[in-house]
């Protein structure tokens, strides 16, 4: 399977990017409009039928950080549809690409953190508070194969900068 | 940039249009323009020789060294 162009893996990759898409947006969608709303009515507060639903205190928290997760993802993806767009019409060096590259990295740096946090946070809440937080997991830990993936795009950003500069200065060299 | 090309003066000396030029070089007229105008980054040295061949000129007529104020300085 070529690489570049009508028909290409990124092609392929590019319509499993679309359904993951839907996909989040309908996760999203049914947390909101089913599982929230559920929580405010009075007869509906037991979660157990939810495979290890969080305590009700942090639902709210857990809510937001799935939404936080799925806004950060569409974006990713839609910065990952943009490069491969350039990827199918055989013209990836376009200043554009660094800039998305860029973007995912920091999307990608910006949640790890964020994650990190919680899980601290969550991990003293139970130190503080016991057993109103016990059956979480609240540990702390470096994902180092994201920092890998961080550290790749990095690179690769760097790369395609560099990349649509050579490019650009080819295009002018008469 | 520091490098002017006198593209336009040569082929104002020679009598030559840009087109008829382009068709003895065999540059396309939107290179040869991006040339004329100076916003080309480099210059191949086919390109300039077949560019002398044609205009029956020396590579120091074509292209002129300006100091960056000077330049500066011309454009104000």
């Amino acid at each position: 399977m070529k690489a570049l162009g009508k028909n290409s893996l990124a092609t392929f990759l590019n319509t499993i990017l679309v359904l993951v898409s839907w996909f989040l947006w309908a996760a999203l969608a049914v947390l909101f409009l089913f599982g929230l709303p559920a929580l405010v009515i009075d007869s509906f507060h037991d979660l157990s039928w939810v495979a290890k639903a969080p305590p009700p205190a942090l639902v709210w928290p857990f809510s937001i950080m799935f939404a936080i997760f799925v806004l950060a993802t569409q974006v990713v993806i839609s910065r990952l549809r943009k490069i491969f767009a350039t990827l199918i019409a055989g013209d990836p060096f376009v200043p554009e690409n660094a800039t998305h590259l860029r973007t995912i990295w920091m999307i990608l740096v910006g949640f790890e953190a964020l994650n990190m946090a919680f899980s601290s946070g969550t991990l003293l809440a139970q130190r503080v508070f016991g057993e109103m937080f016990a059956g979480l997991r609240g540990e702390f830990h470096m994902n180092w194969s994201l920092w890998l993936a961080v550290a790749v795009l990095v690179v690769l950003a760097e790369i395609f900068n560099e990349g649509a500069k050579m490019r650009q200065e080819q295009k002018l060299t008469i | 940039m520091a490098i002017r090309v006198t593209l336009d003066r040569v082929l104002l000396e020679r009598r030559m249009s840009l087109t008829e030029l382009c068709d003895r070089v065999g540059v396309t007229m939107a290179n040869l323009s991006i040339l004329k105008t100076g916003k080309a980054k480099a210059v191949r040295f086919s390109t300039l020789e077949a560019l002398c061949r044609e205009l029956e000129c020396q590579p120091g007529e074509l292209l002129q060294f300006v100091e960056e104020n000077q330049e500066r300085d011309a454009a104000e």
